[in-house]
């Protein structure tokens, strides 16, 4: 597997779906302990990953390019 | 739909939009600069930046994203947050394999997805049955849109339009432009239907805060009426959560449509910095259409089913009633609405229209037929298809949502031959067959009898089983070759 997937992109796609599909099942009851300003933490925290994850993506779309000359 | 009261103003502003998709038809159909079928369908392989990434954009932004996503906030609350984290996936997905597909479609001149099917995987039932599978998409696609756009004529008319005959009249439109300038027009159209979208997203943001009360009281008020629909989700909503990002992360990446539009990309770099730009829109476009259906859970309480779908339409009437200011921002968002409607409905249509004329027609009906007569029968197939739509348009009774999902159903059984097909060289064409067939019946079964196991998607349970069935294959496939080489 690592022999064909030897870009970063390829990689940071694998690496976020899996982020992504991963992110509910941290969630705590408590709402992280923070009863925050219109909806709960939870919301919150959901939003940040969805913006740190989003930024992640236009990186690896802009860095993560296989290099046509190696390919 | 709700009937909303317009003004002459408001119908002679959709008019015009209308008319002007039309003139960027005729204005496309000029700049042709052959008959050939990647001048026709994939625009000669020059799209442009902005163009592809508006048209991206508009194409996976579709009906649903204005009706289906607020429709499906209001009846689920806050968990439905989850297609926030599915529409960065599918940016994810492209990037699993859109880069070495660009690069092999420019090099083997590739017009629809089955053409690298049958190119990376040389077996005459495996594209037979692609083919099939986004057809199906495609129609089930395009019935969606105009579902929508029927309820949406009836509802601007009071009803005094019949749903048929207003579909009637977008299809033909859609169908001219897109018949005359093919790739372009369609393009084009989509560049400024995607602006127009970008353009009614910032006007729900304002519809929020200046006609529904501001965010604020809004979220209180749900707070009080339905504290459940703040919840995080529970055990079963985690798995539902994640199924929900695989099925559309996964399978909005290989819409064909979508695929077509990598191949018409004029560069790898034009490709790459619009999936850039795609991955933050959805930052901004799905949040503020989750939120509108947020708030419209404490405005429109009692909402059930099919009947969440239509929170959009009654919110326009409400701001419709401020006076001025709500005739405009409702007249701007009727455009946006018909925008994401049209967009997407034509793209289907241009991509079906190149699956009958690449891979059928040009294939199997008649081999020895010029690009430009492959071309005529396609455009011949997409009237005749539309046709049929329109009138099923008005006989189903499924709600957006049950729609939306069963095309990811299929779509993502035959992911895996992209995704697979350019990381893995050594993987044949017969374990993917066999996957394909196994993922079907599983998510098709699946499907027709309403099957969730654990919260899981039927199609993502087909994936799996998909997934599955592709290894043990390959394996034994090559533990086979093996034993024959040894033996010799």
């Amino acid at each position: 597997m690592t022999q064909h997937l030897k870009n970063r992109g390829r990689w940071s796609g694998l690496v976020l779906l899996t982020a992504l599909c991963g992110i509910p099942w941290y969630w705590p009851d408590d709402n992280f302990g923070w009863h925050a300003w219109l909806v709960p933490g939870w919301v919150w925290v959901t939003l940040i990953a969805a913006i740190a994850l989003s930024a992640l993506v236009v990186w690896a779309a802009l860095k993560g390019w296989p290099d046509e000359s190696v390919e | 739909m709700q009937a909303l009261p317009l003004e002459t103003g408001s119908l002679i502003f959709v008019a015009g939009y209308l008319l002007s998709l039309l003139v960027i038809g005729w204005f496309a159909s000029r700049q042709r600069q052959d008959k050939s079928l990647g001048d026709y369908y994939l625009g000669g392989r020059g799209m442009g930046l902005w163009v592809l990434m508006l048209t991206l954009f508009a194409t996976q932004y579709s009906g649903n994203a204005l009706f289906g996503f607020t429709g499906q906030a209001y009846r689920v609350g806050f968990t439905w947050l989850a297609i926030l984290h599915s529409m960065i996936a599918v940016v994810a997905g492209y990037l699993l394999f859109a880069p070495q597909l660009q690069r092999l479609s420019r090099q083997h001149h590739f017009i629809t997805p089955n053409d690298y099917v049958e190119f990376r995987f040389p077996s005459r039932a495996l594209s037979a049955l692609v083919a099939l599978c986004l057809i199906v998409v495609l129609i089930n696609y395009v019935l969606a849109q105009l579902k929508v756009m029927g309820l949406m004529v009836e509802g601007l008319s009071g009803g005094q339009v019949d749903a048929f005959w207003g579909v009637v009249v977008l299809a033909i439109i859609m169908m001219i432009y897109s018949t005359i300038g093919g790739m372009r027009s369609v393009a084009w159209t989509d560049a400024i239907q995607g602006a127009m979208m970008l353009m009614g997203f910032v006007l729900i943001a304002i519809i929020i805060e200046r006609d529904m009360g501001g965010w604020s009281p809004a979220f209180e008020q749900l707070r009080e009426i339905a504290p459940e629909k703040l919840a995080p989700p529970d055990g079963r909503g985690a798995v539902t959560w994640l199924s929900t990002v695989i099925l559309i992360g996964i399978g909005a990446s290989v819409y064909p449509q979508a695929i077509q539009r990598i191949y018409a990309a004029r560069s790898a770099r034009t490709l790459q910095q619009s999936l850039a730009g795609m991955a933050v829109l959805p930052l901004f476009a799905v949040v503020v259409v989750l939120a509108l259906g947020f708030v419209a859970i404490a405005r429109f309480p009692g909402l059930e089913g099919a009947a969440a779908d239509q929170v959009m339409a009654l919110i326009m009437r409400d701001v419709l009633s401020t006076g001025w200011f709500g005739h405009v921002v409702v007249t701007l968002l009727l455009g946006a609405i018909l925008a994401a409607l049209m967009s997407t409905a034509d793209s289907a249509l241009l991509a079906l229209s190149s699956i009958f004329a690449k891979d059928l027609y040009g294939k199997y009906l008649r081999p020895t037929a010029s690009d430009a007569a492959c071309a005529r029968a396609g455009q011949w197939c997409a009237w005749l298809i539309l046709g049929g739509l329109v009138w099923l348009s008005t006989q189903e009774n499924l709600t957006l949502y049950r729609l939306f999902v069963l095309k990811f159903e299929i779509l993502l059984q035959v992911a895996p031959a992209f995704y697979l097909g350019v990381n893995f060289p050594s993987l044949r064409s017969t374990p993917i067959l066999l996957g394909l067939v196994t993922g079907l019946c599983v998510a098709v079964g699946g499907w027709s009898m309403g099957w969730m196991p654990f919260g899981l998607h039927p199609g993502t349970v087909g994936l799996l089983f998909n997934g599955l069935m592709i290894i043990t294959a390959h394996y034994a496939l090559s533990l086979r070759a093996l034993g024959t080489k040894v033996a010799d």
